[in-house]
């Protein structure tokens, strides 16, 4: 019996015993080295990544979507697996190809070959589920595997194209707002772990959520489409090389409306032309001809306001300059014209006698202070300055000759611009393409208008009102009128300088129409710009319409209704 | 003294089971951890799949709405024509406000 319990005894000392040495084995992995464990165990099984956040939405001034991005998954294949491991006609099948393509991209020499890209979650799916494998091999085992990916989106197709811009391969902006502001909507990327089980299953451990950011533009879509809409029917009406709009409210500077035609579809690919992301408005400059004639009238009437009772020879048509340049007024031979009628009927004659009494110093100084020769400072890549050379380098004839808008290039955009100093009241306004930046719905940055500074006075701003309402009324911009609306405007019809005959173009020309309305209170200030018109050229034939068009289509827009129909209705 | 002894290896039996029981407890509660993990991650990766198929709808709708579509639809569908200047009417009640 005491020979049993020395046995029992000796038993139980040498389980516990064993517990004991389990328990310091146990102390020393999860205590003592607990650290050094943990490490070689993360080094195994976690792993880190990086999840890149959506890239942001671009929204017009009313929230519609302009461009948004979709989660996609591009499928590769490894060639050496898959080769013998799946069975290529199924893949074909899945992957809507045809299964020869399939087959010779899985014969090539490579590591790694791209199969498809752009596949949304159910064409995963499918594929993820199909027998595609020929042996008990899971899709990755036997050489197929997929990529996250990000496709941007064009929801409204060429819609505002130039102004939203575009991004290449990578997801990087390449154009326009997409390129002003890839940093801001490319976003951050966040890390995490996640850990992977025996069965190769991954678990997320920590994972931040992603920041949704978005740039609300001032464009206008409802705007933006008319305007498109009608420079595609004068561009194919005139047959031109180019046509321009833009469309901004000259009291705020925002741009609410900037096309060109002929554009593209930044939905197709293939159809890209890296000639075309250069936006025209901004980026093309060119001499404006008669258009640039407020330039001079306000310096005048900044100078001396009486200016407005005298009266110009105009010389029955004809007027030389210098020994070898003499000037016309296109096909009139006009006689004396009071200041207003030689901008209500576009005498260049007049226009070269007047800059001879504003002087060439004025006459830049008030160029500069208009914005031209300078960019404007709109949030937009490629920007040109045009070219407004210092009064040193001016030649005998160069005031004359840029009082009426020769040997001189703006933009459309400075253009515009110049204009609704005129309907604001004098002030020069930086003109802007973005309204806010957003970052989970809320308002990050918000772009306020900016005076840049006062050009001219409350009177030159009477008087030139009035005289490009009279420009309209009776004078050039005749077909521009809008039966109850008061309409002022100017157009500028400017022969081009052809470099290889080495003077103006007899054949060339830009036909371009400004103005804005309703004269007593602008909404909007227009400019439509008919580049290398075939056939009749005139602006007053080519661009005024169009400018018709659009003004009364945004006028009903924004339910400014004609002042006479108002009257009649009220009548009865 | 034999029933202290009694006594002392029932506890250290009792220790023994106490050490035991807790240890599977723990490897237990590790276990469901890894599952519930695992569930949490497939219903996070079914809620991708989902807002993805969600984000592809949206596209599908705003491609459908946009504004040429519309047009399109009204020209070809209903025989709309665009507005002119001269079509405005006005209601008698905006002229009241």
């Amino acid at each position: 019996m005491k020979n049993f319990k020395t046995k029992i005894n000796f038993i139980s000392l040498f389980v516990l015993m064993c517990f004991c040495s389990i328990g310091v084995k146990l102390f020393q992995v999860q205590i003592i080295r607990h650290e050094f464990f943990s490490r070689l165990v993360s080094l195994k099984v976690d792993r880190v990544k990086k999840s890149q956040a959506m890239r942001g939405i671009i929204f017009d001034s009313n929230k519609r979507p302009l461009a948004t991005a979709m989660a996609v998954e591009s499928c590769y294949a490894e060639p050496k697996k898959a080769k013998n491991n799946i069975n290529i006609d199924s893949l074909a099948k899945c992957l809507d190809m045809p299964a020869d393509s399939v087959a010779a991209k899985i014969s090539e020499n490579k590591k790694s070959v791209l199969l498809k890209k752009y596949l949304y979650p159910d064409d995963v799916e499918k594929i993820k589920t199909a027998r595609i494998p020929r042996k008990k091999l899971n899709l990755l085992q036997s050489g197929i595997y997929f990529e996250k990916k990000q496709l941007r989106r064009y929801p409204e197709g060429s819609l505002a194209n130039y102004v939203v811009g575009i991004v290449g391969a990578d997801n990087n902006g390449q154009a326009g707002v997409e390129c002003t502001f890839d940093k801001f909507l490319t976003g951050n990327s966040t890390k995490y772990i996640t850990s992977i089980d025996g069965k190769g299953r991954e678990t997320v451990t920590s994972k931040m959520s992603e920041e949704e950011r978005a740039v609300v533009l001032t464009i206008d879509s409802s705007i933006q489409y008319v305007v498109e809409r009608e420079i595609k029917k004068a561009y194919q009406d005139t047959n031109a090389n180019l046509v321009t709009c833009i469309v901004q409210n000259p009291q705020t500077g925002e741009i609410l409306a900037m096309a060109s035609y002929p554009s593209f579809n930044p939905n197709v690919e293939h159809k890209r032309n890296p000639k075309m992301f250069k936006n025209p408005a901004i980026g093309n400059s060119y001499e404006p001809g008669s258009v640039y004639k407020i330039v001079a009238a306000a310096t005048a009437l900044e100078n001396n306001p009486d200016v407005y009772k005298e009266k110009f020879y105009c010389e029955q048509g004809e007027y030389r300059l210098s020994n070898d340049v003499t000037i016309h007024d296109s096909e009139h031979k006009y006689g004396s014209l009071s200041f207003e009628e030689i901008l209500a009927y576009s005498s260049n004659i007049g226009f070269a006698k007047l800059s001879k009494s504003i002087g060439a110093r004025k006459l830049w100084q008030y160029s500069r202070a208009f914005g031209f020769g300078s960019k404007s400072g709109i949030e937009l890549p490629g920007e040109e300055s045009g070219l407004l050379k210092p009064p040193e380098k001016w030649s005998g004839i160069s005031t004359e000759m840029i009082s009426f808008g020769q040997e001189i290039s703006v933009t459309p955009l400075q253009i515009v611009n110049s204009y609704s100093v005129i309907a604001n009241g004098g002030f020069l306004m930086e003109p802007r393409i973005v309204k806010s930046l957003l970052c989970n719905g809320i308002e990050q940055k918000v772009y306020e208008p900016v005076v840049i500074r006062r050009v001219i006075s409350q009177h030159t701003v009477s008087k030139l009102t009035e005289m490009l309402e009279a420009v309209v009324n009776y004078g050039t911009g005749d077909n521009a009128k809008l039966s109850g609306i008061r309409v002022a405007g100017k157009t500028g019809t400017a022969q081009k300088y052809d470099s290889e005959l080495r003077r103006y173009s007899a054949k060339k020309y830009v036909s371009s129409f400004v103005g804005f309305f309703p004269a007593e209170n602008p909404k909007a200030t227009v400019i439509v710009l008919v580049d290398e018109p075939k056939g009749e050229y005139y602006a007053a034939s080519v661009a005024a319409p169009v400018f018709k068009r659009i003004a009364g289509s945004i006028l009903e827009y924004l339910n400014v209704h004609p002042v006479t129909e108002i009257a009649s209705k009220q009548n009865l | 003294m034999k029933n202290y002894r009694k006594s002392k290896s029932k506890f250290y039996i009792l220790f023994a089971f106490s050490i035991i029981y807790i240890g599977s407890f723990f490897v237990w509660e590790k276990m469901q951890q890894k599952l519930l993990s695992q569930k949490i991650n497939s219903i996070h990766a079914r809620t991708a799949k989902v807002e993805a198929e969600n984000q592809r709808i949206d596209m599908k709708i705003l491609e459908i709405t946009s504004l040429n579509n519309l047009e399109e639809t009204g020209k070809k569908r209903f025989g709309l024509v665009a507005p002119d200047i001269a079509n405005i009417v006005i209601i008698e009640d905006d002229l009241k406000k």
